[in-house]
């Protein structure tokens, strides 16, 4: 046992969280109270909505679907648009307790490239970029950006081009290897992987025989994929060296230790939330609580110490 | 989930499900009560509730509050899915999680006479509305003899109440719409709640009349705090969240998601 103080302080690739606890993109309102103590008081960072160039209306029809333990989600990347973000949403939450994220999704070259040379414009308003790459490319055929490793590496190098700052990709989970999709990013100048994104899936409605979204499939999250998220953190935080922040799933304390025993360095929470504002509190209270009974000083002294 | 993890964050709770009434099959008075006063809560405003029992289902659910004390309020709970289910099965003394209240309510109206129209549990927001202001008029329609426990309830609650039924087998014959052709589009709005297809009717019939008219919407839902984006609403001036933005809607607004 160590009588030293227990920090909830993580660095993830030099930038400096107060908890390891993230709030994962698409999920939090850009609302200036959300981003505030004493809702964000054990949250280290939180991220935007998904940003794109220009306004997205998102997809028409049913957007949620609950599942076992999840939520099937086909909200399509709803968002203002870069420049209404940066006019009437940013001062908002730029000025709390939390820091943010932008999250961006990844369009085509040009677009992205013109949403990153915008963000950078205010650099020091943001912890970080998190490049979604989930993402189509409708160059590429409609191929999601992260399901191959070159189209990765594609992706991050374009944003490492256009964005200074930290810069983080999150994966996604559709894709052949995990491991080599993250090894590319990393060579491209991430600075941290976020893994990962929703598992594709559908709901069909007998009454109406026909699938319940408009574009068919949708994402699953919630505490149903929290083992498959579980998997992949263990996978690409044995294939890297950057940090890897664990995204899936994740609604209790002994799930953001396995996350970070696995390899991660934080852990971003997100449907869960959409239940329980209180996660966040539970969460970094007991997590606190381990370190101090387990003799640690710090969240990073877990992590992937389950490999060893 | 022990006392000292309910949500100290500022709009969710534990409650103590204090009572519960049967009014009639599959519907039931969920009665709450928290430690904590709630703030003023408008008519049309809502709640999530979900138990604090396992994560299936792990979403709370929406419901528009019905009635208020200090400490407590009032939900009218209708089984419509395994969510409800569970809800309605709770027995007295268990205790909940509750987010809220959210959204806006219905405008006040001063100088204006106000006809609330209801459709089944849709009273909800109304109960309410009259607790506060007893001079509104509140028509309710129902689907017929089933819902009699539920007439009869809101009945005693709203002295007044002018019940529907397409068949008569409960109060008129008829459905609430068929006050909109007497009303004053000068001194008299409409404020209405229930399912889709009534609400697209009073608003049409509200349009023609050229009726003030405002009307609580009800979709999907996952956070209820504007976070998902998952319940919005195709309106005049684009999508619009109907947790936040709503539920309460100028009718005239509403171009609903088809």
């Amino acid at each position: 046992m160590s009588d030293r103080p227990v920090s909830s302080a993580v660095s993830i690739g030099g930038v400096l969280l107060r908890s390891p606890l993230i709030i994962a993109s698409g999920t939090w309102p850009h609302e200036p109270e959300y981003w505030k103590d004493p809702i964000c008081a054990f949250v280290g960072a939180a991220c935007t909505k998904a940003l794109t160039l220009h306004p997205r209306e998102g997809n028409p029809g049913i957007r949620l679907w609950e599942t076992p333990c999840g939520l099937l989600n086909s909200i399509g990347l709803q968002n203002p648009g870069i420049e209404n973000f940066l006019r009437d949403d940013l001062p908002n939450i730029s000025s709390g307790d939390v820091g943010v994220v932008a999250n961006v999704a990844m369009e085509s070259e040009e677009e992205t490239a013109a949403v990153l040379s915008r963000l950078s414009v205010f650099e020091e308003r943001f912890l970080a970029v998190e490049l979604n790459i989930s993402c189509p490319n409708v160059d590429a055929g409609g191929m999601a950006w992260g399901a191959d490793p070159s189209l990765a590496a594609r992706a991050v190098e374009l944003a490492r081009r256009c964005w200074k700052g930290p810069l983080w990709a999150k994966l996604t989970p559709q894709c052949g290897n995990i491991a080599e999709v993250a090894r590319a990013a990393e060579a491209a100048g991430a600075d941290a992987l976020v893994v990962a994104n929703t598992w594709l899936g559908m709901a069909m409605d007998p009454v109406s025989e026909k699938p319940v979204f408009s574009r068919k499939v949708a994402g699953l999250s919630g505490p149903a994929i929290f083992p498959l998220a579980l998997r992949l953190v263990w996978e690409v935080s044995s294939a890297v060296q950057i940090p890897v922040i664990g995204c899936g799933g994740v609604s209790k304390t002994e799930d953001a230790l396995s996350m970070m025993l696995a390899g991660a360095s934080a852990v971003a929470v997100g449907t869960f939330h959409f239940s329980d504002l209180g996660c966040f509190r539970n969460i970094g209270r007991e997590l606190l609580e381990h370190l101090a009974a387990k003799g640690y000083s710090s969240p990073m002294d877990l992590i992937g110490k389950g490999k060893k | 989930m022990c006392e000292n993890r309910s949500s100290d964050s500022l709009i969710e709770r534990v409650v103590t499900l204090s009572k519960k009434k049967d009014l009639t099959k599959n519907l039931f008075v969920l009665s709450l009560e928290s430690r904590e006063p709630f703030s003023r809560i408008q008519p049309g405003q809502f709640v999530m509730l979900r138990t604090s029992l396992g994560m299936d289902p792990f979403l709370g659910r929406p419901f528009a509050v019905c009635g208020t004390g200090e400490n407590s309020l009032e939900l009218l709970v209708a089984v419509a899915g395994r969510g409800t289910r569970l809800l309605c099965s709770l027995p007295e003394g268990e205790r909940l999680v509750l987010r809220g209240p959210l959204g806006n309510g219905f405008p006040s109206q001063p100088g204006k006479r106000v006809h609330c129209l209801a459709g089944t549990t849709g009273i909800a927001p109304f109960l309410l509305a009259r607790q506060e202001t007893p001079k509104i008029e509140v028509h309710l329609g129902v689907p017929g003899r089933d819902w009699m426990g539920l007439a009869t309830w809101a009945a005693e609650r709203i002295p007044g109440l002018c019940v529907y039924s397409e068949d008569a087998s409960v109060g008129l014959g008829g459905t609430p719409l068929a006050c909109i052709d007497q009303l004053d589009p000068v001194t008299e709005v409409v404020w209405a709640c229930g399912p889709t297809g009534m609400l697209k009717a009073v608003q049409a019939a509200c349009e023609r009349r050229k009726l003030p008219c405002w009307i609580s919407l009800e979709t999907r839902m996952a956070c209820g705090i504007g976070g998902c984006h998952g319940c919005v609403v195709r309106t005049v001036t684009g999508l619009r969240k109907t947790c936040t933005d709503g539920p309460v809607f100028d009718s005239r607004e509403v171009l609903w998601n088809e």
